[in-house]
């Protein structure tokens, strides 16, 4: 079953004890910072099931960002979206991988703030929650700049200088 | 937070921290001379947080140049910790008690200026979102700052993210700079900050400390970063201190 990724902070995300005045399995209302959409529209990305193009769209991700940082991602089951009636539609990304922009990106659509509160519930309930460090980021993106799969040209020079 | 500290830190955020006029903070502060003493001197008797006591001599100080001759040792020593720990024994001492004046009848703009411009970059940025790796226009001014004012900035800084008033995204988001810039004057004490706040209440700012300390990569923050371990009660969060962790100790077996 393929995936899907979005990037999170995952301290927005904590449950009770992480925030005490939680309760039970309640969000906190600064998760919602994180899903926020444009013209009614969230960007996510497509993981294969065997999760082969993961560090690639890690990278990516990481190719538009001004300094190198830790990235968090959450990773749900694409049946998600069939499951909370969300359409979804193929649009280019904007990273600095042009071939993951057009191959990885689905732009959810027509969202409404109950399915995209819903979208958060089954985040905080079912998906998966990871962290990949600064360290192994810049390592991830360093590869996709030597291969050529992610240019130079398109990285900020603040980036550049950081992980030169 | 222990008992002391924080009885301490409330006593310290209602009644002095509450003033809105710094100025009238900064005199008001020093008309309560004694009853500095009498707190630190509890804090020290409950062997509570010497740290703390070592932050609020930073704050109460007016002397822009004792802070900056303080913070220069401080920052040339090795192991800040131990250091302050001393420094906090040896607080009734004529040393340590030069850095509280009794004179209050003037005040050097230098510190009160640092302070009041940190205030406006905090208050500015209420509203404003944050991302991993992009930079805001808070990181930004914050940054100029830093740079303008070196160890007053820090330590106007310091003042403003111990306030458990102080916006838990902002104080995150200043942990993520400090661990981010480049000046070595400051190395020493941006580490020791972060490897403080560790111990702050606060899960959010714990896990910045935390991605901080993974930035800067320094294995001499492994100590700091066990102990986190081993208080830390959200075990998510624990696991993303053991990541680091392991990161700390590979960096530590390569050099």
């Amino acid at each position: 079953m393929p995936l899907i990724l979005r990037k999170i902070r995952k301290p927005k995300w904590y449950k009770n004890p992480g925030v005490p005045w939680l309760k039970g399995e309640d969000l906190q209302a600064d998760a919602l910072g994180d899903l926020n959409s444009k013209d009614n529209k969230l960007s996510v990305w497509l993981i294969e099931d065997n999760r082969s193009n993961l560090e690639r769209v890690i990278a990516a991700l990481a190719s538009t960002c001004d300094s190198p940082t830790n990235i968090d991602i959450v990773l749900l089951e694409q049946n998600v979206l069939d499951k909370l009636s969300i359409r979804w539609l193929t649009t280019i990304g904007d990273s600095c991988d042009d071939e993951i922009n057009k191959a990885f990106h689905i732009d959810l659509i027509q969202l409404t703030a109950t399915k995209l509160f819903e979208f958060a519930g089954q985040i905080q309930q079912n998906g998966t929650k990871t962290r990949f460090l600064e360290k192994h980021v810049v390592q991830m993106l360093t590869k996709q700049i030597s291969t050529g799969n992610i240019s130079r040209d398109k990285i900020k020079q603040t980036l550049l200088d950081d992980i030169s | 937070m222990s008992n002391v500290r924080s009885q301490a830190t409330q006593y310290l955020v209602e009644d002095v921290f509450s003033k809105t006029d710094q100025d009238s903070f900064h005199k008001y502060f020093f008309t309560q001379h004694n009853y500095f003493l009498t707190l630190s001197k509890t804090i020290r008797e409950t062997d509570a947080d010497k740290d703390l006591l070592f932050f609020f001599s930073q704050v109460f100080s007016r002397k822009g140049q004792v802070l900056d001759t303080f913070a220069k040792r401080f920052n040339s020593i090795s192991d800040p910790s131990s250091f302050y720990r001393n420094y906090s024994l040896n607080y009734d001492n004529s040393t340590s008690e030069s850095l509280i004046p009794r004179d209050s009848s003037t005040l050097p703009q230098n510190i009160s200026d640092v302070y009041n411009k940190i205030i406006l970059i905090f208050s500015s940025a209420l509203d404003e979102s944050f991302e991993d790796g992009m930079q805001s226009h808070f990181s930004k001014d914050l940054e100029k700052i830093i740079f303008k004012y070196i160890f007053r900035s820090i330590n106007a800084l310091i003042t403003v993210l111990l306030d458990p008033a102080t916006n838990t995204e902002l104080v995150s988001e200043a942990l993520r700079l400090l661990a981010r810039i480049k000046q070595s004057e400051t190395y020493n004490i941006r580490l020791w900050i972060l490897e403080q706040s560790l111990r702050n209440y606060s899960a959010r700012i714990r896990d910045s400390a935390t991605l901080g300390l993974s930035s800067i990569d320094d294995p001499k923050s492994i100590p700091a970063l066990k102990d986190a371990i081993q208080r830390e009660i959200y075990p998510e969060l624990r696991e993303d201190m053991l990541t680091v962790l392991s990161q700390l100790e590979n960096s530590w077996k390569c050099r």
